[in-house]
């Protein structure tokens, strides 16, 4: 019997990083990173964007103004990702305004789940807006390709990516609080909520940021945490859609974030 | 008169009780209700006020030319359309609250040079530097809209679409939706719309 040496596969990465400059000053360095080295199972990548000081990129809800990052996934066939995981932001108030955002670096969090025997490249296109004082929108595409890197290569991106998920928001099921029954009053001509709730023993929480709700427009200057309830004001946009529900992050003292979502249902008189 | 309504908590629902709103505005202008008096200054040099326009729709839209949603809202048609479809029927003013030692503030001359390339058709802009009513109808954005019926009452406040980003196939103007109502004689059915767009510069 004669064998064939078969030529043995090395699963190499090799990633591409992608500058937005503005008159040739970088202002937004993006980058895909995995420390995976066994494509048989869902493996983790991140999304780095590494912003010049004092600009900033948006949160998943944007707030007041701004538009959040938007990525869209090129993969292999058969492989897909799950939902983008966002890091707790920061909140950002200017003038009548608020935003979400992040400052410095950000690293946005997928899942993706490889299938069959194709092992790349894998392609991210990226589109974001970046302000400080003024803005400009950003794209950009990144990639995560199979070549040599080293082992210190594979440690950093282990290292980047294991810090950021412990910036991601605790999950739903981990709330900390019990929320109670609300209380709405008209103001002018839209409506003031408070919804009360009970923390868990040691947890103090000290706002709210809210995903935006289909349906209804916010007021994010009033939203906030007083005295352990959340608090918000906004319109029906009209829809008549008779519920929605009030998704967002609780945030702690210590600058946690805990996913919540309370359902609100509304009728007219 | 504030109403408070007790609400039921319910397999965790919380049930809210409330008058469908037409627009929670903490300024002084409200969807359903008559804009105040105000005056301001175009980029012609002459004084304009609100009132001038008594009998006539009013569009109002808040603008900055280095904003990357009004150049692409610009560039694309999206705004000059819908300006140049109506420029005989109602009166489009565009408002600029770009405060003057913000890097995006530009000179009268400046603006009407980037808006005349842009092919946009409105009446005039008008200079809000210290933001007064931009505060006043709690503009947020640029672009932000607003419109004015001819009995001088509010009628729409919000974007000018539904698309954020400029990239769905099939989108609503709002503006045009509602000035199409106007002129049918029927009521306007997206009264409050989320604006998107970059922050009013109105400070430093």
């Amino acid at each position: 019997m004669r064998y064939r040496f078969l030529p043995f596969l090395v699963v190499f990465f090799s990633f591409q990083v992608s500058s937005q400059t503005v008159k040739g000053i970088q202002i937004v360095k993006a980058e895909l990173l995995s420390d995976a080295t066994d494509f048989s199972k869902p493996f983790t990548v991140g999304i780095k964007f590494e912003i010049q000081p004092d600009r900033y990129l948006y949160w998943k809800n944007p707030g007041d103004s701004g538009l959040p990052i938007e990525v869209e996934w090129l993969l292999p066939k058969g492989w897909t990702a799950d939902e983008t995981r966002h890091p707790v932001p920061q909140k950002m108030a200017y003038e009548n305004t608020v935003s979400y955002g992040y400052k410095k670096e950000v690293v946005l969090l997928t899942t993706i789940t490889p299938t069959g025997s194709s092992r790349g490249p894998m392609k991210a296109k990226l589109d974001w807006l970046v302000c400080e004082k003024s803005c400009v929108r950003g794209k950009a595409e990144v990639s995560l390709d199979i070549r040599t890197r080293s082992g210190n290569q594979l440690a950093d991106a282990k290292r980047i990516l294991d810090r950021w998920k412990g910036l991601l928001p605790f999950a739903r099921s981990e709330n900390p609080v019990t929320f109670q029954k609300a209380v709405a009053s008209m103001q002018g001509a839209g409506l003031a909520v408070e919804i009360p709730f009970q923390p868990k023993l040691g947890v103090q929480i000290v706002d709210f940021f809210p995903v935006s709700i289909k349906g209804f427009l916010i007021d994010y200057r009033t939203v906030g945490v007083k005295n352990n309830r959340i608090v918000f004001s906004g319109a029906d946009e009209g829809t008549g859609t008779g519920e929605i529900f009030l998704s967002g992050l609780l945030i702690g003292a210590d600058g946690k974030g805990y996913e919540c979502s309370v359902p609100v249902k509304f009728s007219s008189l | 008169m504030n109403k408070k309504a007790l609400l039921t908590v319910a397999a965790g629902i919380v049930a809210v009780v409330f008058i469908p709103a037409f627009m929670f505005v903490p300024g002084e202008v409200e969807v359903g209700k008559a804009v105040p008096e105000f005056s301001l200054k175009g980029i012609d040099g002459k004084s304009y006020s609100i009132s001038d326009f008594k009998g006539k729709v009013v569009v109002l839209e808040w603008s900055n030319p280095n904003c990357p949603y009004v150049q692409r809202v610009y560039k694309s048609g999206i705004m000059t359309a819908v300006q140049k479809k109506y420029a005989d029927k109602v009166v489009w003013l565009t408002v600029n609250s770009t405060h003057p030692q913000h890097q995006d503030f530009e000179t009268p001359e400046a603006l009407t040079k980037s808006y005349k390339d842009w092919n946009a058709t409105f009446l005039t802009m008008l200079l809000d530097p210290d933001s007064k009513v931009a505060k006043m109808f709690d503009a947020k954005t640029t672009p932000h809209m607003f419109i004015i019926d001819k009995e001088g009452k509010l009628v729409y406040a919000g974007g000018i679409d539904d698309d954020p980003r400029g990239n769905k196939a099939e989108k609503t103007n709002y503006v045009d939706a509602a000035l199409t109502s106007m002129r049918e004689g029927k009521a306007v059915a997206n009264t409050v719309t989320r604006s998107y767009g970059c922050s009013i510069k109105s400070a430093p």
